[in-house]
């Protein structure tokens, strides 16, 4: 395999489900680290499809996923070095907050170097007794040894008050248990203490001589050329506890360790989620939809917050949804699909300024872009709708020629060898046009006696059938054809904000400015989302609400061909992007 | 709770609310007769138990003994060590092979709806179909062609030793109900009612499937697995028919409850021994009751802690 440089790449990638269903179409994607890319579509687009099998929970029909240049298609789920993140959180029922953020650490094993728990904790202690105070020393320990708990308890709140390990704040109760059963209280009782840690060490050390053990400085067995020897092994209970902990503290849980999933709130269930992915300290991190199930207010301070992690932990992001809003202020990059098909890649900017098709600029951008039919007057250099008429410049001739003439061109290549791949080129057309193969969407009953009958009907026909993709496809390089020498319709879209409203005074000239009313002014706070007529269609624009407006009063619309965007309604594409 | 109803001061209740109680006291109504109805036999035989052999005589049909008439002397009679009843190997032989056949059971159950559920393999669909049709087959077509393969394997094995023909008669004693296809079925619509995410969290957590298995799945489905606890505890312990069959002809310590309980009812039982019968009955049913009470109050625990937005 050459060398990627990306640090996830997905290839080729297609999902077929067993039932012949085809879901995800030739998924190509490269993902670089730190990257927070966002799939966005509707519902049914296959966008959950391809995140799964980039979590190893879905087969890979074809292509392939690659990570860091090793190829991921057939490495299990649980070795893939990613975390995810359910839209229904996931948890687990029975076990509390607690033990749900530590199931990743309980169950795993991870490689850790093989220590002198002994001798490290003996110069832990050694190097505490000589830089603490001691009588502060003493009556911290005097404190922990009073209170109540168990003898692990004590130990760890030894551990955490004075920054040990868990065996060294082992070796230190050992010493005050000893030193509060001693009879008779020895005066100097650091002494005593450093005196023990030095018996332990000299005897420890001679046995590691003795069983050619080699050790480096921090106790660790080392091999011979030096290198720190590693075994894999579970954590103990005091380092989950501490990393959980950590972790609560991170996402704000620490009140909420011991109650049950079905006892917390949506936010608190959906950040224990997220607390027992970043938990496992994975370089990637795929969520699906895990906002989706939150309340509007909530969902937006967990959206910055979500950012504000992927940020801190450096980490990777692969984010599904279905809410253009989420995509636009998350991501890093995005990816809009629809049926299975990318419709386009880029930057929320390039997305939004200069979506590819008709379908990406409808879904992005709230409210959407407003999209209206015009007669493309070719003669005349003019688009017009009724009254309405709106004069181009040669170069968007020269561009409207060239497009159809492209179009025709790519669709006589499709006819002429219509395999599977022209057939998959026409379905994309379609998943951006939104038609639909079957002209009735009711679905057939499925019994044995109409699988029978289907059967002897198609032999019947046998290979006379044509394929209706190839029905559509010449019926759309008829209407193309007819594009170059008779007037054809095309839609024009602008964003509403980009559409210039003014209140009509009395005595004020509007050249150039349609004048209408509006049908509906939506007081959003800081402006109206006035809704008016235009070429038969409703359009929105956006009004400072400074002063007031209310259906009553007239509107002078002007906007600049520099804003407006032309797509080919055959095809979808865009023909003029902005500018 | 009637009278609860009645009492409480009159406030006029929206139509729903007097549709609810409506049918509230309806159901208690019917829901109480026919406890009432279930539960007389139960009390017959308690308080049967305890009459004496004269009141048995005269007071055959009163619920409770007349008043004087109450004895232990049934319960003594069985209970005391030279009676022919051999209650506690009959109580011993049950209990050791129910809680065998309850325990192979929850595990075969469990074992079988998570691969059913949670596993792709190929043909899995049919499998649960030819499942569905297996449950169809009612289970007493088997008892002959079962007691043939019985014999037959017995005579095949020469096995004439005491303990092994006894080791012998309770594998089949055991054995059969495991694989009984309702509970799997039971168990196997319960798994498809866990959330396939929990299964996939864990799964990319880095469990394998023993894990999913024993730590996130059992303990989800306790309040199925006490359903299936409570049923094949009491199908076991009363089952008669398969154990009479291979029991007959061997010798009366080996028996099981069910079939030393007919030893006094059948018709050659005397009269007089109603009360030991009742007695008899009285004490076998014991475990039972403890089975459901405990299975019970587990079984609504367990509910109510799956009854969750995960």
């Amino acid at each position: 395999m050459s060398a990627n440089s990306a640090f996830i790449t997905l290839k080729n990638v297609e999902k077929i489900y067993p039932n012949g269903e085809k879901a995800v179409y030739n998924f190509n994607l490269d993902i670089e680290r730190n990257e927070f890319i966002v799939i966005v579509g509707p519902s049914g687009c296959g966008k959950s499809t391809t995140l799964r099998m980039i979590a190893g929970l879905e087969d890979i029909s074809a292509g392939e996923i690659y990570m860091e240049d090793e190829l991921l298609n057939f490495k299990p789920c649980k070795d893939r070095k990613m975390a995810i993140v359910f839209q229904s959180y996931a948890l687990y029922p029975q076990m509390n907050v607690f033990n749900n953020i530590a199931f990743p650490l309980t169950i795993n094993k991870y490689p850790a170097p093989i220590v002198n728990s002994l001798l490290s904790a003996c110069d832990e202690v050694k190097k505490l007794l000589g830089e603490t105070d001691w009588h502060t020393l003493t009556a911290a320990l005097a404190n922990v040894m009073r209170n109540k708990g168990s003898k692990d308890d004590k130990e760890e709140r030894i551990a955490t008050i004075f920054e040990l390990s868990i065996d060294g704040a082992k070796l230190l109760y050992d010493f005050c248990a000893k030193s509060a059963s001693d009879d008779q209280p020895s005066e100097d009782v650091k002494g005593v203490w450093l005196e023990r840690i030095r018996i332990n060490e000299t005897a420890e050390l001679e046995k590691v001589a003795q069983s050619g053990i080699k050790l480096n400085e921090r106790f660790c067995e080392v091999d011979d050329d030096g290198y720190e020897k590693t075994q894999v092994r579970k954590l103990t209970n005091y380092e989950i506890k501490k990393k959980v902990y950590e972790t609560a503290e991170k996402l704000d849980l620490t009140a909420y360790l011991d109650k049950l999933p079905k006892e917390l709130s949506g936010g608190q269930m959906q950040r224990v989620a997220l607390g027992r992915a970043i938990i496992k300290n994975v370089p990637v991190f795929l969520m699906d939809e895990p906002l989706s199930n939150l309340d509007a207010k909530l969902r937006l301070t967990m959206r910055s917050e979500i950012v504000k992690l992927h940020n801190k932990i450096n980490a990777t992001t692969i984010y599904v949804t279905h809410d253009q809003t989420e995509a636009m202020t998350m991501a890093s990059r995005i990816v809009v699909m629809s049926r299975g098909f990318i419709q386009q890649i880029g930057t929320p900017e390039e997305v939004y300024n200069s979506p590819s098709n008709l379908f990406v600029a409808r879904f992005i951008g709230s409210p959407s872009m407003n999209l209206f039919d015009m007669k493309f007057d070719r003669k005349g250099m003019r688009l017009k709708h009724g009254d309405v008429s709106i004069p181009m410049d040669k170069k968007f001739v020269a561009r409207y020629d060239e497009f159809y003439k492209g179009k025709i061109a790519d669709f006589q290549g499709i006819l002429e060898n219509f395999d599977a791949q022209a057939r998959e080129k026409v379905l994309k057309i379609m998943s951006a046009t939104g038609e639909s193969l079957s002209d009735k969407k009711v679905k057939k009953k499925e019994n044995i006696f109409v699988k029978i009958k289907e059967k002897l009907d198609k032999k019947k026909n046998g290979a006379d059938e044509v394929p209706k993709e190839k029905l559509i496809s010449e019926s759309k390089l008829e209407e193309l054809k007819n594009r170059l020498h008779t007037d054809g319709a095309l839609t024009v879209g602008i964003r509403p904000e980009r559409i210039r409203i003014e209140k009509v005074q009395a005595g004020k000239k509007y050249n150039g400015c349609f004048i209408t009313k509006p049908t509906i002014c939506e007081l959003l706070g800081g402006e109206y989302s006035v809704h008016f007529d235009f070429c038969d269609k409703d359009v929105v624009a956006r009004f400072d609400a400074k002063s007031l407006i209310t259906t009553n009063d007239d509107i002078a619309v002007s906007f600049s061909l520099e804003d407006t965007y032309v797509f080919d309604p055959i095809t979808c594409d865009v023909i003029k992007e902005l500018g | 709770m009637l009278t609860r109803l009645t009492d409480k001061p009159k406030k006029t209740l929206s139509k729903s609310e007097r549709t609810i109680r409506k049918e509230k006291t309806v159901s208690f109504v019917v829901l109480f007769i026919v406890t009432i109805l279930w539960m007389l036999p139960l009390i017959y035989m308690v308080g049967t138990s305890f009459k004496s052999d004269y009141d048995l005589q005269t007071n055959p049909s009163g619920l409770f003994p007349s008043a004087g008439q109450w004895t232990l002397a049934h319960y003594k009679s069985f209970l005391s060590a030279d009676s022919d009843a051999k209650i506690f190997y009959w109580l011993g032989n049950s209990l050791w092979s129910t809680l065998l056949h309850v325990g192979l059971t929850v595990l075969l159950d469990l074992l079988t709806a998570y691969v059913l559920v949670f596993l792709n393999f190929k043909g899995k669909e049919k499998f649960v179909k030819l499942l569905y049709l297996w449950m169809a087959v009612p289970g007493v077509i088997g008892t002959a062609p079962m007691f043939a393969i019985f014999a037959a394997i017995r005579n095949g094995l020469e096995i004439s030793s005491d303990a092994g023909s006894y080791a012998y008669i309770f594998f089949w004693i055991v054995m059969p109900g495991v694989s009984g296809i309702f509970n799997m079925l039971l168990m196997r619509n319960f798994f498809l009612s866990i959330p396939r995410d929990i299964v996939d969290s864990a799964r990319s957590d880095g469990a394998s499937n023993f894990k999913i298995f024993t730590k996130i799945i059992v303990p989800l489905a306790r309040s199925t697995i006490m359903l299936i606890v409570l049923f094949t505890f009491t199908g076991s312990w009363n089952s008669l028919n398969w154990p009479q069959l291979i029991f007959s002809g061997e010798a009366q310590k080996w028996w099981t409850v069910t079939i030393g309980l007919t030893k006094f009812t059948d018709s050659q039982a005397a009269a007089a021994a109603t009360g030991v019968a009742m007695a008899t009955s009285v004490f076998a049913m014991l475990p039972i009751i403890i089975v459901f009470l405990f299975t019970q109050s587990k079984m609504i625990d367990g509910l109510a802690s799956t009854g969750i937005k995960a």
